[in-house]
């Protein structure tokens, strides 16, 4: 079953100038998908029209067979490319909130991931850096057991040390029968733990896409060298 | 899912308007002790009636103050939660739009009339402390009673009970409509604009103020005047009465129209032209 659908789908921001041009895409459920692209190329947007922040110019975006709406934030794990709390709450706040609105939230789960990564629970989020605010929103988004993760640059803010624990966090953290979208330009680093990719392109057109250890047996190279390869300028 | 929302932004707004009140409140203190000493007939050195008077201008600038800060509590919660980064989670909730509209409302509502309820125990501890024997002089509660008396018998309960019932309703309207009114210029703001969604926003709010404040104006010089002076103009004092609750009742449901527009029309723009970029 397709956990995700798009149907036709653009997106301009000015009248006449598309970011994303009839895209046609259907994505199953129960695997990591890599959506990667150049800067510019409309992974953001695309993600945050799923996410339900923006409206598609034209077209119809199903998440388990519903159109985007209210119902279908239910189904989804949402992990911006920027922080989103609010500066003057603490940590533990914050998992009160998730754990009051969300109902597959795991508190439990949260607290243990905060405990290994060393974040002070009590601290106010504005007195934590850039980087810890950024492993606090993956640790609420992956804690929960929802069908479709969205996370836009996970790993874009920190440093390889911590990207490898968030990639094993999300991996670990990850019901095999939910899907999770990963848009990033740092490729080397999410490669391994992707099941498919799809190689995006200016105007959201699809230029490639497929199993990853299929596309690597076939042409002998990794995800990170066929993406230079596509998109070299 | 409206409890909750509603638990937040109670929670974000009352962490601070509560001091804002209480400040007020122990001001209006200060003020009735410089008023007492303004209105008091001994003879007083020049410097502490210059001192009183600027206590006085100090505390009645607070409460305006305090006003000002209620407001902007709820004006900045709305555009913070909704149109800056914290929008990317307001907007992810399982919860529904006019559900998070809903919630701003009620909670910009019922911080507007408290804030109204401080400022006006403020107003009235300064008045009738300042004030006092002037109001209390000897025999003002029979005064009172007579005063009362007379109006019901003229009027009538059932009038009375019709008039301020009418005239609490439309206050309460107005506020919610006054509230709904930023709400939507902040949202449209958010709609439009890309870039400067805040100071889009102040800019569409006193554009839109001032063009409704015209239509206002007119409104009273060639409609109301009128209206009121014809209702003069009636012999019975039976039809004026009657003919002024009809009025108000128009009034109530002219607000309540526009109320709707209102709301409405914000639901629609978060529902649909939403672009959190």
């Amino acid at each position: 079953m397709n956990v995700l659908e798009f149907k036709n789908v653009s997106k301009a921001y000015t009248k006449g100038v598309y970011v994303i041009n009839n895209l046609n895409l259907e994505i199953p459920q129960g695997k990591i998908i890599g959506l990667l692209g150049p800067n510019g190329c409309g992974k953001s947007t695309l993600i945050k029209m799923v996410a339900g922040l923006l409206q598609p110019s034209n077209g119809e975006i199903l998440v388990n067979g519903t159109p985007v709406g209210d119902e279908t934030c239910a189904l989804i794990s949402y992990l911006p490319e920027r922080t989103y709390f609010t500066a003057s709450m603490k940590v533990i706040d914050i998992i009160d909130y998730f754990a009051d609105f969300y109902k597959d939230f795991d508190k439990v789960r949260a607290l243990n991931l905060l405990k290994d990564l060393n974040v002070d629970t009590n601290a106010r989020l504005k007195k934590l850096s850039k980087g810890t605010k950024e492993k606090v929103q993956l640790v609420l988004v992956m804690s929960r057991q929802a069908k479709l993760y969205l996370l836009d640059e996970p790993i874009a803010g920190v440093d390889p040390a911590t990207r490898e624990y968030i990639l094993s966090t999300i991996v670990s953290n990850y019901n095999p029968e939910a899907t999770i979208i990963i848009t990033t330009h740092l490729i080397t680093d999410v490669e391994p733990v992707l099941d498919d990719f799809i190689f995006i392109s200016y105007g959201g057109q699809i230029v490639m896409g497929g199993n990853a250890e299929e596309a690597r047996n076939a042409t002998g190279k990794s995800l990170d060298e066929l993406f230079k390869e596509v998109f070299r300028c | 899912m409206l409890k909750k929302l509603l638990k937040y932004d109670f929670n974000a707004i009352f962490k601070y308007w509560w001091i804002g009140a209480l400040t007020t409140l122990a001001l209006s203190f200060v003020g009735a002790g410089c008023g007492t000493i303004l209105e008091t007939e001994k003879e007083l050195p020049p410097s502490v009636i210059i001192f009183a008077t600027i206590g006085m201008v100090l505390v009645v600038l607070g409460i305006f103050a305090f006003i000002i800060f209620a407001e902007l509590l709820v004006y900045v919660r709305f555009y913070k939660h909704l149109f800056t980064d914290e929008g990317y989670l307001t907007f992810t909730l399982p919860v529904k739009r006019h559900q998070i509209l809903s919630s701003k409302l009620i909670s910009g509502f019922v911080c507007g009339l408290l804030t109204f309820i401080v400022a006006a125990a403020d107003a009235a501890i300064i008045i009738l402390t300042t004030f006092r024997k002037d109001i209390f002089y000897d025999g003002w509660y029979y005064d009172l009673v007579t005063f009362l008396k007379e109006m019901v018998e003229e009027s009538g309960i059932p009038y009375l009970t019709a008039f301020f019932g009418q005239l609490l309703i439309i206050c309460l309207l107005v506020l919610i409509l006054g509230v709904l009114f930023t709400y939507l210029c902040i949202t449209f703001a958010g709609a439009i604009s890309k870039k400067s969604k805040l100071a889009s926003a102040i800019l569409i709010y006193y554009g839109a103020s001032s063009v409704s404040s015209i239509f206002m104006y007119m409104f009273y010089f060639f409609g109301a005047s009128s209206i009121f002076n014809w209702i003069d103009s009636l012999s019975s004092s039976n039809t004026q009465d009657n003919i002024l609750l009809i009025i108000m009742l128009l009034v109530i449901l002219f607000i309540t129209m526009l109320c709707t527009v209102a709301y409405t029309f914000n639901y629609r723009l978060l529902d649909r032209k939403l672009n959190l970029n």
